[in-house]
């Protein structure tokens, strides 16, 4: 009976073709031979994308539960440890495949012998998934702390701390693997126990946690249709839609104002200013990096990827009876892109001032990274908004649980995300790299703007994924 | 002009009003199926919702076979059909949002999709969402500012007050009931006052009392109006005449009467309506 219920559950979440793909990567990435000095590159990056696998969950959260689990999987007279046991599976491949999206195929790097890479993807996929169920009922701030606490603890590796799961990077990777080995150990029964508890009454408490009244009313009387477009997605941050995690987020509906956003940007890019100034120096003679200035590279790869976390949703809340009804689709279409490229520049500008500061007092790299995260990240971001328009729009209809099904286009849809970062780390290597890439992505984002045949194919695209 | 179904055409009346000639083509039931106008010899459109041999497919799926059918301006008819026979489809083409495979829509003699046609419609599809992140009063402003609506703060609390969405002004969207959103949904696929609606199932998840008022909202406007339903009573409501189609052909269209007269005395009118249905089938 459990391995039925597990099978349906999974098959009623994830299409063939997903599962299929997972497969495919887990099998390539554990039993590809690579070898490992524990050093370099390696040592920052593994610890960092760690850090996003294992404390995004924990803010996430999210129970992988459909709302026809709600109205019939519930009722059904089955135990309530088997269905914890099932949806924890779920959820398993749900962040699983966001941990071998990350950091799977450097999991061998480390050194661990021949079993140990695959007991290690297996306990911090499980740990990632069990972090989403616990979390999921508390408040958005305790969930901060964790994920904060979360992420400091897997990139005290870098700092030369062994009990944390960043180790599994370095030169003392058994460290690494006993941490993720005691962490699944303590949250894996209270997510089942915590599973084994959610009902219709944690349905409820998801509704009475979202979508609250608007703190300040946004006022578009008078305004002409492109400022009314503009004054909707160049001045709000619509966090929506399922957290760009496949299969198991809720839908929050919360939105910040873009200029609060800039204020947080602002605070992050003054500490990477002071942090940059204080340890680059270190960490470049004391890894093998190859590159001058490693935390100005590694800072850019970051920034890089937020036009990909922006891209997803930007069509989500979107409805083609509405906004694209009442004026030309193309050039509501072209608007909104434009303007939450537009809301992105703002948001990372900071970063490209202190990236601008940082050239000018001798990091070299900065003068790079401030051109690419200028042109290429906001370029990006119009090119993934119509990707994913073409591709797989996600939707977001309900105001509970929509894990959805994430198809075998959204996954290729997310792999977009390598092209930004491929450009950066090609920018950073000149300023005439960095130009010459910057106005490549740039013709080609205005080019798909441009297009009314592209428009027209993701409008069709909307129809048939049912944005009506 | 649109297709005519001989089998129906009895009677070629021709008036004149205003310095104009009319000519209606009525059916066998005195019923006017088809006005045109002359204004000094030429013909004027006076169609509000025309398609034409109208082909739809996803896929291998039919959705519509060479439908055709008309609506004069100012008329108000239910488009009737049992699952799946293609009424959404319909509207999703005369809303824009499609394209015919084959045939031909048009909206007051324009394209569906063009700028013209856009102004004038007003679409309501079925379980419609609004902005989730937006308040009711953001909504509502959002799309009137995008439809260049005049006096819009005049009329966003007009829509606040006639459907009982006061209190919910500052709520945001994900927040409303179910109904209440339907209410919102319909202010929004009226706020321009467009001259043809298109509804699809409006009175779904709305109180009784609510659906009153969306009556009385919907029957005050001289607007031409397409409204898909299951509901009869609905239909009778909000509607004069009938477009019955399934499996994505025209099986009947008249007016309410006319169909009552179809069946036997006192039998209810949705046994009528689903005996036509299956006699297609």
């Amino acid at each position: 009976m459990l391995a039925k219920l597990v099978k349906f559950v999974i098959l009623s979440r994830f299409s063939k073709y997903l599962l299929a793909f997972f497969v495919f990567f887990v099998f390539y990435d554990i039993f590809t031979p690579r070898s490992f000095q524990g050093t370099g590159f390696l040592s920052f990056f593994g610890p960092g994308m760690l850090a996003i696998v294992l404390s995004v969950p924990i803010v996430a959260g999210g129970v992988a539960t459909l709302k026809s689990d709600r109205d019939f999987l519930f009722l059904l007279p089955v135990s309530r440890f088997h269905l914890a046991i099932s949806l924890l599976f779920a959820q398993f491949i749900a962040y699983g495949l966001m941990a071998f999206f990350l950091v799977g195929y450097y999991i061998p790097l480390s050194g661990l012998s021949s079993l140990y890479p695959l007991l290690v993807f297996l306990s911090l996929g499980f740990a990632a998934a069990s972090l989403s169920s616990i979390f999921f009922p508390y408040s958005l701030q305790t969930r901060l702390v964790f994920s904060f606490l979360m992420a400091t603890w897997c990139l005290s590796s870098i700092a030369g701390f062994k009990f944390s799961p960043g180790s599994v990077f370095s030169s003392t990777p058994s460290y690494g693997a006993a941490s993720i080995f005691l962490l699944v150990s303590v949250t894996l029964p209270l997510a089942l126990l915590s599973l084994s508890r959610s009902e219709l009454g944690l349905m409820k408490s998801v509704v009475s946690s979202t979508s609250k009244e608007a703190g300040k009313q946004k006022s578009f009387e008078g305004l002409s249709p492109l400022k009314a477009i503009f004054a909707y997605h160049f001045s709000i941050i619509e966090v929506s839609g399922r957290l760009n995690v496949p299969g198991g987020a809720a839908y929050r509906s919360a939105r910040i104002s873009i200029w609060k956003a800039a204020a947080l940007t602002s605070s992050l890019a003054v500490l990477y200013f002071f942090v940059t100034l204080k340890f680059n120096g270190i960490i470049a003679s004391k890894f093998n990096f190859g590159i001058a200035d490693p935390l100005v590279f590694i800072s850019s790869i970051y920034i890089t990827i937020s036009p990909a976390f922006m891209g997803i949703v930007a069509l989500g809340n979107e409805r083609l009876w509405l906004g694209f009804s009442a004026v030309n689709p193309y050039f509501y279409l072209r608007s909104l892109a434009v303007a939450k490229a537009l809301s992105l520049f703002v948001m990372l500008s900071p970063f490209v001032v202190v990236d601008l500061l940082l050239g000018l007092m001798g990091y070299s790299s900065g003068f790079y990274a401030a051109v690419a995260i200028s042109f290429i990240s906001p370029s990006c971001l119009v090119l993934m908004i119509y990707l994913y328009g073409l591709l797989s729009p996600l939707q977001i209809r309900e105001d509970v649980y929509m894990p959805g099904q994430a198809g075998l286009k959204q996954v290729i849809g997310g792999l977009s995300v390598f092209l930004a970062i491929f450009l950066t780390v090609f920018s950073l290597t000149s300023i005439y790299v960095a130009v010459l890439c910057s106005a490549l992505i740039v013709c080609a984002s205005a080019y798909v703007l441009k297009s009314k045949y592209v428009a027209s194919r993701i409008l069709k695209s909307m129809v048939e994924s049912g944005f009506v | 002009m649109g297709t005519f179904q001989h089998r129906y055409i009895s009677v070629v009346d021709v008036f004149g009003q205003r310095g104009k000639v009319y000519t209606a083509i009525k059916n066998n039931n005195n019923n006017t199926l088809y006005k045109l106008a002359f204004n000094r010899g030429r013909l004027e459109k006076e169609q509000a919702i025309e398609l034409k041999n109208v082909r739809k497919a996803y896929g291998s799926v039919i959705a519509l076979k060479w439908l055709s059918f008309e609506l004069l301006k100012g008329e108000k008819a239910a488009l009737l059909g049992p699952n799946g026979s293609g009424k959404s489809t319909t509207l999703k083409i005369l809303a824009g949002l499609l394209r015919p495979d084959e045939g031909e829509a048009r909206i007051l003699g324009y394209a569906p999709d063009s700028t013209e046609a856009r102004k004038v419609i007003g679409y309501l599809p079925e379980d419609a969402t609004p902005y989730r992140s937006l308040t009711v009063r953001e909504n509502l402003e959002y799309i009137g500012a995008l439809r260049g609506v005049e006096n819009l703060k005049e009329k966003v609390d007009f829509f606040l007050d006639m459907l009982d969405l006061r209190e919910f002004e500052k709520a945001k969207v994900g927040r409303l009931s179910r109904g209440n959103t339907q209410k919102l949904a319909i202010a929004l696929a009226t706020i321009h006052d467009p001259s043809v609606l298109l509804l699809d199932e409006p009175l779904n998840y709305l109180d009784i009392p609510t659906q009153e008022k969306v009556i009385s909202l919907l029957s005050r406007k001289e607007t031409t109006q397409l409204v898909s339903t299951h509901i009869m009573s609905v239909a009778g409501r909000l509607t004069n005449k009938v477009i019955m189609i399934s499996r994505g052909t025209l099986v009947w269209q008249g007016n309410m009467q006319e169909l009552r007269n179809f069946g036997e005395e006192k039998e209810p009118i949705e046994a009528i309506v689903a005996r036509m249905m299956a006699s297609v089938s």
